[in-house]
């Protein structure tokens, strides 16, 4: 109770004095001359702001980056590529070792056969288009091509992630499979919530654990994961699951030849985040879908196009930039997580992340490997950053 | 109350735009003035100038006897009245009227009343405790008159402030805000782009164009006696009709020729306009209003100059009939207002003429009709400069 | 119906179609028509079983948790609130009591969504209507830092809370920011809370009072308002549903982060909010491990509450806002 009082009580004082001399400059620059006035009054209204994103964000972050280029633990000796060398030399940080296993995974063969369905149908579209004339390039426009190369380029990635090991490329395939899974079920929900009754109860509901934190996230899913032993039930997965008991989060199965499912594992702890993040996608893509004037829905009709048709051709095309910045928001929640790993495993059994290793460096003291690990995730942020930047701006400034 | 001047008043933007040039105007106490013009004239820069919304690049902005140029907006003691209203939306009616008299820190007690008592005047007792959001268009203009009125400023400024409503509520509001004014009797500078409500409202008008300022006069006066095409051709609808003739003065008959008509001009027509000897011979552009053609079976020979069109267009209105007409004559290449959108036919061979005829006239689409002109109510202007040739 | 004209060819087929066939084909719609809502509850109700059986679950006595899954209360219930009230009040192994956790989170998120509101709805009325040097690329700054991870500030951070901030300059040496001590106190937590909601506050903040209109502002300069007055009484009514939206996503961010929590109260763990004494019960193995599930619902009671009650601003912050550093 302690805390509380004297935070609030701390909070209204802080608010209080900042407040007046706000309030105070702001009669003073009123007595000034307008030029003095327009001036100085931007930067009292904006410098606050500034101030702190100066001091918590863009100098940190400026140092952050000196820091992962500078020698001994806290940075005292000077430059040196040593933390890049051996972060990026480090097996369990990235490697590339069993590379020549991808190509003859079973997941490589599905998407082989994937991507060869689906061009074969969007060919088959482009010849019936051009009806007669010798068909030229290829017709996507097909739900079941492009759905089928799709699924070929998730096949492809997935048999690249399962099998290279090490932190960099769990995380690569943390983005792909969440940022994925959570925009195409949320595509899927919004439509069927938009043809369905009670739609916004069941919205709602979905829509809930985006409420909650991750840390509790983990604890719901606990209890769907969990093998029965000393102190604890058996989980509802293993429950219905055929055959022995797995720990789906520590990935210990007495099933497997090799006794572990790793690095499966990994891809229970991402169905919590796509179990969250897809309630985000449906409500922000719902929302884009109920944006798409009815005229135009009603005008693909009348000229002849069936409800696929209609989703496909008219409805998708014109919420394209809503799933894009659904995508990138995912992303970047997604390379950046932590709270999940930490709460279930801790890391363990192959399920370490960039910024899990981040927060150990910290603890442990080694606050230049933690600096480098932190602008790794910076690095891989900033592709996204930029489109953002550049769409916002054109949205902006024109 | 005061007077406002405007000497040589100019406004550059910082890209280059020369929105207002020399602007020079002289508003007598109690008087309404309005700004016409198409849009992008300058005249709401004009207007926003005064009310000290825009910096003024060049001249000087007098209310009263202060110079007011770099006076704060809310320190020139003005009020605005915005074509969008611009209400508080947060605000009931009550506050927004109020809300200037409560920065001022006016007793309460006084706001109070002054607030009731621009109510009554606007009939809005009943509403002055609902909110922006729920009154109808015509409620909300009254409002954002109320704001302006309770204030008791010198000067009202007022930016197309009935342009929102439909048009019988307009002419109603007309009316009304010329009673107030006149009530009243605070200075007004009014800005619109419709030329009837400047002709209806004005004590004067002052017709700008690509930021200059072109005739100010009382709008009977800009009517009869337009200073250059521009304004001849702005003021009035139908638009004022232009055909290209070549004058000859020399002989004993001194008359214009038009195509394969000669209109004679009598002595008191040169007498008005004794500049006209000196374009003798040269081409000149003729401005016919509209009413100044009659259906000639009707007008009893009291014109003797007439012009031979063909009918292509009939607007029965009651009252009239409005005939769009081709005659035979060359089109003047100059520049003028903006094509009336009333005029249906552009292109083909001679010139398009808008004809108000008594309504018993036969005329029919597609026939030859004989119009008589009233020669002593042309208007002559030089083809070059776009002047009138007067005096 | 004429027989007169003869029914063209292409439509025969609808021709066909006669009174009964429509009956059938109406009926057939209707079970068509069925199928979205019928597949959208079956998702609804796999997306809720997770949360329905931990709730189950904390109401189950220990022994009873440790012994069988929650789906068999149907055959054998047995309900307690005990978990609750020891998780709230007296938790094993001199572990914080969740009753003062929950107040721990309150003091950390109440200023770290109130203070950061306040600076943002002037600096984004700054971006909006004033005119500076230096605005436009300031903002372009700001959605940057929108997607900069929080990661790249916790070492500097940490250092600056107990170190302050130097420049040393020709010998001369300048405190920037004195050491204030501030790491492992809540301030360190709200602080660092305000700085990394700032970017999205000021965008979301800027996106929607930029849409307000201009004549508004100039009325009220006219009406005698000066830029303190226009942002007072005109700006800040006006964007009430743009701050509500803002604070709704802020509050529910700062109260569910653990990272910020963990690293600034590490060693000061009276003080650490629900999330960081969630997970410490999640990895103290064996003790209390049947408080678990109550511990978890008082984390997420305040979030469900805010969420229900308050979904639509909160939807709407969702959809203003895109990204979050």
């Amino acid at each position: 109770m302690g805390t509380l009082v004297t935070t609030v009580i701390s909070v209204v004082v802080a608010l209080g004095v900042i407040g007046g001399i706000f309030i105070a400059a702001n009669l003073v620059v009123d007595r000034g001359s307008q030029r003095v006035e327009d001036r100085v009054r931007p930067w009292l209204f904006a410098g606050p702001a500034v101030l702190f994103m100066l001091f918590a964000l863009i100098i940190p972050a400026i140092r952050t980056v000196v820091l992962s280029f500078s020698g001994g633990n806290r940075g005292e000796e000077g430059f040196t590529l040593d933390n890049w060398t051996s972060a990026l030399g480090n097996d369990n940080v990235i490697s590339f070792e069993r590379i020549g296993d991808v190509v003859t995974s079973r997941l490589a063969i599905v998407a082989l056969v994937l991507a060869v369905v689906g061009l074969v149908v969007a060919r088959r579209g482009a010849a019936e288009e051009v009806a007669g004339e010798g068909a030229k390039g290829f017709d996507f426009g097909n739900p079941l091509a492009s759905v089928a190369l799709v699924a070929a380029v998730l096949a492809v990635l997935f048999a690249v992630f399962s099998t290279l090991r090490g932190v960099i490329w769990n995380n690569l395939w943390w983005v792909v499979v969440v940022a994925g899974f959570a925009t195409a079920l949320g595509l899927g929900l919004a439509v069927l919530a938009d043809r369905s009754k009670n739609e916004r109860i069941a919205k709602t509901l979905i829509f809930m654990p985006m409420a909650i934190s991750l840390v509790g996230a983990a604890v719901i899913w606990k209890y769907i994961y969990d093998t029965p032993g000393s102190g604890q039930a058996e989980g509802l997965l293993n429950v219905v699951w055929p055959g022995p008991p797995i720990d789906f989060l520590r990935g210990t199965s007495s099933a497997s030849s090799t006794g572990t499912i790793a690095p499966w594992n990994n891809f229970y702890i991402m169905v919590i985040m796509i179990w969250i993040q897809a309630g985000f996608a449906m409500v922000v893509l719902s929302a884009a879908i109920k944006g798409v004037p009815t005229e135009l829905n009603e005008a693909a009709r009348v000229d002849g196009a069936n409800e696929a048709q209609v989703f496909w051709r008219v409805v998708l095309p014109q919420i394209v930039s809503t799933i894009v910045v659904v995508v990138t928001t995912l992303t970047i929640t997604v390379l950046k997580i932590f709270d999940l790993v930490k709460a279930t495993t801790g890391g363990a059994a192959d399920t370490d992340v960039l910024a899990n290793v981040v927060y150990n460096e910290l603890r442990n003291g080694n606050f230049t490997a933690s600096a480098t690990f932190a602008t790794m995730i910076l690095l891989l942020v900033l592709p996204i950053m930029y489109v953002n930047i550049r769409r916002n701006r054109q949205e902006m400034f024109g | 109350m005061a007077d406002v001047k405007l000497e040589d008043v100019n406004k550059v933007y910082e890209n280059g735009f020369h929105a207002v040039h020399d602007l020079n105007l002289d508003i007598t106490d109690g008087e309404f003035i309005v700004l016409v013009g198409p849009s992008g004239c300058g005249k709401s820069t004009a207007l926003r100038m005064v009310a000290g919304l825009e910096s003024i690049s060049d001249g000087k902005l007098i209310i009263g006897d202060r110079v007011v140029n770099d006076v704060h907006p809310k320190d020139r003691d003005i009020a605005f009245v915005f074509q969008n209203y611009a209400l508080y939306p947060h605000m009931t009616v009550r506050q927004n009227i109020g809300f200037a008299l409560k920065l001022r820190k006016t007793p309460k007690s006084e706001i109070d009343t002054r607030v009731e008592e621009a109510a009554r005047l606007l009939e809005l007792t009943e509403w002055l405790d609902r909110k922006p959001g729920q009154l109808s268009g015509g409620q909300r203009q009254r409002v954002a008159m109320g704001r302006a009125i309770v204030r008791r400023p010198q000067v009202f400024l007022m930016d197309e402030p009935l342009s929102n409503l439909d048009a019988k509520l307009r002419v109603q509001m007309r009316a009304e805000v010329n009673r107030l004014q006149h009530d009243l009797g605070v200075t007004t500078l009014y800005v619109t782009h419709d030329q009837i409500e400047a002709m209806t409202m004005g004590d004067r008008v002052a017709v700008m164009s690509k930021g200059y300022l072109q005739q100010v006069d009382t709008p009977q006066h800009l009517y009869d006696h337009p200073d250059n095409l521009f304004v001849a051709t702005f003021i009035g609808s139908p638009q004022m009709n232009l055909v290209l003739g070549t004058l000859d003065l020399g002989g004993a008959d001194p008359h214009v020729v038009v195509g394969a008509h000669t209109f004679s001009l009598t002595p008191a027509v040169l007498a008005e306009r004794p500049a006209l000897r000196s374009h003798d011979g040269a081409d000149v552009v003729i401005g016919i209003r509209p009413e100044s053609l009659e259906d000639a079976a009707l007008s009893d020979g009291r014109f003797p100059s007439t012009i031979d069109v063909v009918v292509e267009l009939r607007e029965g209105l009651g009252s009239e009939v409005v005939a769009h007409a081709r005659l035979d004559a060359r089109e003047p290449q100059v520049e003028t207002a903006e094509k009336d959108p009333d005029a249906a036919f552009t292109g083909g061979s001679g010139v398009e003429v808008v004809a108000r005829l008594d309504p018993r006239t036969t005329v029919k689409v597609g026939e030859r009709a004989t119009l008589s002109v009233d020669v002593e109510r042309l208007h002559f202007f030089d083809q070059a400069s776009g002047l009138a040739i007067r005096s | 119906m004429t027989i007169a004209a003869p029914p063209p060819v292409v439509d025969a087929p609808d021709e066909a179609v006669h009174p009964n066939d429509e009956k059938v084909g109406a009926s057939v719609h209707r079970v068509l028509s069925a199928v979205p809502t019928t597949v959208l509850w079956a998702l609804v109700v796999l997306w809720t079983i997770p949360s329905f059986g931990l709730l189950v679950t904390s109401l189950r006595p220990g022994s009873e948790q440790f012994g069988s899954g929650w789906w068999t209360v149907v055959t054998n219930p047995s309900f307690t609130l005990e978990n609750y009230q020891n998780a709230l009040f007296d938790p094993p192994g001199g572990s914080v009591p969740f009753a003062e956790a929950f107040l721990n989170s309150f003091a950390i998120a109440i200023p770290g969504t109130v203070v950061p509101i306040a600076i943002a709805c002037a600096a984004a009325y700054a971006f909006a209507w004033m005119d500076f040097r230096g605005r436009h690329w300031i903002f372009i700054g700001v959605l940057a830092m929108m997607a900069v991870p929080l990661q790249m500030s916790l070492i500097p951070l940490q250092q600056l809370y107990t170190g302050g901030a130097h420049l040393t300059l020709f010998g001369t040496t300048f405190i920037l920011f004195p050491d204030l001590d501030l790491n492992n106190k809540p301030i360190a937590v709200w602080l660092a809370h305000t700085a990394f909601g700032l970017p999205l506050a000021i965008y979301l903040l800027h996106n929607y009072i930029s849409s307000l209109p201009k004549d508004v502002f100039e009325a009220a300069r006219i009406d005698g308002a000066n830029h303190f007055g226009i942002f007072w009484r005109i700006v800040l009514p006006l964007a009430k549903p743009a701050i509500a939206a803002f604070a709704i996503f802020q509050f529910l961010w700062v109260w569910n982060d653990y990272l910020l929590a963990l690293v600034f109260l590490s060693q000061n763990r009276d003080a650490s909010p629900l999330t960081v004494q969630l997970v410490n019960l999640v990895t103290s193995r064996g003790q209390g491990t049947e408080l678990l599930p109550a511990a978890a619902f008082i984390s997420m009671i305040v979030p469900l509450i805010i969420f229900f009650s308050l979904q639509r601003y909160f939807v709407r912050g969702l959809l203003a806002g895109s990204v979050k550093g």
